[in-house]
């Protein structure tokens, strides 16, 4: 496997995980950056038994997962919204959905990002570790909550 | 409303991500920085050993138990350094990310949990070894001065006691604090991906 061709796959997706986990650009990139050299490092290993796609974020979820929580105390959604403008190319509702899924429990933001990026529920389930139906259930709930705050 | 959503954040892209030349060389910065950590330790190790053995065959003691107590000191700064070499080791296996998330995080609370007790039965073998150490190794260099012997045990046995009574409470409280902080923290994790 390239990996080259990899990082270049599935870079902005776990950019966009790591950012849905800590909705902030420069901690995003740093765990990014982790995942890709866990990545690298242990391409030899990776047996195929899951997609790669899975694999990588099996990977990154667990790097997002090590983060401790202190890290967090130091930065504001508020703060971050006014970073990240000239940075990407995001509209205020993305801005506004990023500071929601922080408010979030840590698993469910971790749910959330692979669910709005479209991973198939059973991937997300092999990730995690958890039932699929419990996967469902929780999306479902998520899906509720962040409804509300949109409409609130 | 969630489809919509859905393509919104699928175009979200960053344009100054690292590129991969620039990941490859931390890798290889990683990797420099980690051998020179083991490195550091091992070389630390050999100068204690070297400092053990020209102590015990260069001075010239009068008693054997004299020299039995330098030969437990030496060796528990021994066992102190392989058993941190041990653990700093055992951080790889432990932070393999390739695992399912519930795994891998009950991994860092039981590998959080078990350096905590291992840290803490360890500190209090050490001091109590180099305490009673020092004592038998003062016993001898002292032994025909009484008011040296008398001034050499007092300050001895005071800063043990400061150590024991003050200084090894504060560090046990603190170490307790930030692990627990630690532990706590992946518990909360653990519990989310149980529920």
């Amino acid at each position: 496997m390239d990996f080259k061709k990899i990082y270049h796959q599935y870079n902005q997706q776990i950019y966009r995980l790591c950012i849905g986990y800590t909705n902030d650009e420069s901690w995003a990139k740093d765990i990014l950056q982790d995942t890709f050299i866990a990545v690298w490092k242990n391409l030899d290993k990776f047996r195929g038994e899951a997609s790669v796609g899975t694999w990588i974020y099996r990977i990154a979820v667990n790097n997002c997962l090590k983060q401790l929580k202190k890290n967090s105390k130091e930065k504001t959604s508020e703060i971050n919204m006014e970073i990240s403008a000239p940075e990407i190319e995001v509209n205020l509702k993305i801005l506004q959905l990023r500071k929601f899924i922080n408010e979030l429990p840590e698993v469910d933001r971790l749910i959330i990002s692979m669910e709005l990026e479209e991973i198939p529920q059973a991937e997300i389930a092999e990730v995690l570790g958890m039932s699929n139906g419990n996967i469902r259930v929780r999306i479902h709930r998520i899906k509720e909550v962040l409804t509300k705050k949109f409409k609130s | 409303m969630f489809d919509e959503l859905k393509n919104s954040w699928k175009n979200q892209k960053a344009n100054n991500l690292p590129g991969v030349n620039e990941l490859l060389r931390e890798v290889k910065q990683s990797r420099s920085k980690l051998s020179l950590k083991l490195l550091t330790g091992v070389v630390g190790l050999l100068f204690a050993i070297v400092v053990f053995v020209m102590i015990m065959y260069l001075i010239p003691f009068k008693y054997a138990m004299t020299q039995y107590s330098i030969l437990a000191m030496g060796f528990c700064m021994f066992v102190a350094v392989v058993y941190l070499l041990y653990m700093r080791n055992q951080i790889p296996t432990v932070s393999d990310t390739s695992k399912d998330s519930k795994l891998y995080v009950q991994q860092w609370i039981n590998y959080r949990k078990n350096v905590a007790a291992g840290s803490k039965r360890f500190m209090i073998t050490y001091f109590l070894i180099i305490m009673v150490g020092m004592a038998i190794y003062l016993y001898e260099i002292t032994e025909d001065n009484i008011v040296l012997m008398i001034v050499a045990y007092s300050s001895v046995f005071l800063w043990f006691a400061a150590c024991w009574f003050i200084l090894k409470p504060k560090w046990e409280k603190s170490t307790d604090q930030k692990v627990q902080a630690i532990i706590d923290n992946y518990q909360s994790i653990a519990d989310q991906l149980k529920a």
